[in-house]
């Protein structure tokens, strides 16, 4: 994994992300079933406790709602930007992370790819928020175009044949929305996961969350699932029993089980995180 | 259990969820209750609709009430097909399916949905037709209507055990004209209807609605819940008083149970009065100092939420689902 890039110390991964071929990728998504955890049906109520205590203390200077998602907390925690004044200014890179999410959202729900650029951006068109990324794309000329193209494919390519085919009985749904209300709504923690697997928890962990990216592997790629992570476990009332991120750049998988040290640690992160803002408001 | 969530903590949800969706209860409205509530209801909301055209029809949805309730008011933007619009519609057809043959499963069941609908594009020429709007996607963005309808599909079909619901109806929206003058038009979204059995020996079974919701429950939840109830109460369907309506919001969570009693029913009216008022074109109507409705839940004899439903475990509800 790359070196931790945020100011929050992190839990070093236990393993670095593999190259995998269809199957492997497959089998490290799924891990093994039996050994699945029980949900403590505590935890979950616990969780959302100690927010909602540590958000007593942070909550009275906020314009509210405050909403939180992965980037606001990178970029608190790394002050990076004024989280308030954030404007993207969209980049190849974004760029092409947006067309390889859409066309890995294709790939999962419908099977197949036939145009990487052409659908990519078709389904980016359908959704008025992306139109700046259409924009930008159609903007390409010349050698960026080329190259953009070119790593599109490649990556369009990696994930044709390393992605597995997932039985549809897992129930995949791609870019589900969690929103988790705290404080009486003034805070709303908020995340768009790429891919949830599994069926609600029956009393045994059943979940698994996936990430594409397409750049390269960082740390903090783990810090967005272990969020996630932890949305969901709010909403649900059960955690996952894994997390995968997926990088089509290279074709590797990184995988981490979900235990409650991560959960606790992702809630401390948040909670610091949001302190920060306060501090900024 | 009055506008309280669903505990976070009991597990399996579909079983606690189904579980308080089908709980027996009391029927809280009395037929006359209603006759009178709904005889005030037209009276004021034929004020409220007099500055309108009469060839005028007023729809009053769950979108123009909370916009009503929220402010300001908005007209909204025209209606337009996109994937959230589409994945109702298609999720619906897509969870009978998948109810009816139980190995189908949401991608299957969706995609089945969205080829139907594009052969059935060339009968249906309308412009603004579902299967036209599809028929006309590329690959690449009739990928991303699909995925959001299987989101929508396994949401529901995840929300509620639904080997415990008898004969479940799912979409049954209803729409309802108030008014002799026909200007009104109530439009009521049903995600799940069926029957449960009413505590009460003189009521056979009474419908039970499930509204599975976008979002978090806001301020105006309630009232959403109370319109559904309040489109199913006024259809004149006999025996079709509902007994609660549950909301459901699968991104957070969340469910608000909501007994229908007088009470609900009539603050609705009121806000659906208010809403009529708000988009009145010239002029608001009159102001009432005491508003019918309410004159009318003065004359029920007064039963509120079951002692019983208070039972089922409750955790803080947070502000806005209250």
């Amino acid at each position: 994994m790359a070196k931790q890039m945020v100011a929050e110390p992190l839990r070093q991964p236990s393993t670095r992300p593999v190259q995998a071929n269809g199957a492997d990728v497959l089998a490290s998504i799924r891990g093994t079933s039996s050994h699945r955890p029980r949900v403590d049906p505590g935890l979950s109520g616990g969780l959302r406790d100690w927010l909602e205590d540590g958000l007593c203390s942070l909550s009275a200077g906020l314009v509210t709602p405050l909403v939180v998602n992965k980037q606001t907390l990178r970029d608190a925690l790394s002050d990076r930007v004024d989280p308030r004044n954030t404007q993207a200014t969209i980049t190849d890179s974004m760029a092409l992370g947006a067309v390889m999410d859409a066309l890995f959202r294709q790939l999962v729900t419908t099977g197949h790819i036939d145009d990487p650029m052409k659908d990519g951006i078709d389904a980016l068109r359908v959704d008025p928020r992306r139109s700046e990324v259409v924009d930008f794309v159609h903007g390409l000329a010349g050698q960026q175009l080329v190259d953009f193209q070119n790593e599109l494919n490649a990556q369009a390519t990696i994930l044709l044949t390393r992605w597995p085919r997932l039985s549809p009985a897992w129930l995949p749904r791609t870019q589900e929305r969690i929103a988790v209300p705290l404080a009486g709504g003034d805070v709303v923690l908020v995340g768009v996961v790429d891919l949830i697997v599994g069926a609600p928890s029956n009393g045994r962990a059943s979940v698994g969350l996936i990430e594409l990216k397409s750049g390269r592997a960082r740390v903090e790629d783990r810090e967005d699932l272990r969020f996630y992570a932890l949305l969901e476990t709010l909403r649900s009332g059960a955690a996952p029993f894994r997390l995968a991120t997926f990088y089509s750049r290279t074709g590797e998988v990184d995988v981490e089980d979900v235990d409650d040290e991560l959960l606790t640690a992702s809630l401390r992160r948040v909670l610091t995180a949001i302190g920060r803002m306060v501090e900024e408001a | 259990m009055v506008g309280t969530s669903i505990p976070s903590t009991a597990l399996p949800k579909a079983a606690s969820l189904t579980e308080a969706f089908l709980a027996p209860s009391p029927q809280l409205v009395e037929p006359a209750e209603l006759h009178r509530l709904r005889h005030a209801f037209e009276c004021e909301l034929q004020l409220a609709a007099g500055p309108f055209d009469p060839k005028d029809r007023i729809r009053v949805d769950a979108y123009r009430l909370r916009n009503s309730m929220t402010g300001p008011n908005e007209t909204g933007s025209p209606f337009r097909w996109t994937p959230w619009t589409a994945r109702r519609p298609i999720g619906v057809e897509s969870v009978r399916a998948c109810l009816s043959n139980p190995r189908l499963t949401p991608i299957q069941a969706t995609h089945e949905a969205i080829a139907r609908l594009i052969r059935r594009a060339d009968d249906d020429r309308r412009p603004d037709s579902l299967s036209g709007w599809l028929a006309g996607l590329a690959i690449g963005s009739r990928s991303v209507v699909q995925a959001e309808a299987v989101v929508w599909t396994t949401q529901l079909l995840t929300a509620l055990d639904w080997t415990k619901l008898g004969r479940p109806v799912v979409g049954g929206d209803r729409s309802v004209v108030v008014g002799s003058s026909g200007q009104v038009l109530l439009r009521g979204r049903i995600e799940v209807r069926v029957r449960a059995v009413s505590g009460d020996r003189s009521f056979g079974p009474q419908p039970v609605l499930f509204s599975m919701m976008t979002g978090r429950p806001g301020p105006t939840a309630r009232a959403e819940l109370g319109l559904t109830a309040l489109t199913v109460a006024l259809d004149d369907r006999p025996d079709e008083i509902p007994l609660r309506v549950v909301g459901w919001w699968p991104q957070c969570g969340r469910a608000l149970v909501v007994p229908v009693d007088v009470a609900l029913l009539s603050r609705t009216c009121e806000a659906v009065v208010a809403a009529v008022r708000a988009t009145a074109p010239t002029r608001r109507g009159p102001r009432l100092a005491k508003t019918a409705t309410r004159e009318a839940a003065k004359h029920k004899t007064t039963r509120t939420a079951p002692q019983t439903a208070r039972m089922l475990p409750i955790i803080p509800a947070e502000r806005v689902a209250s």
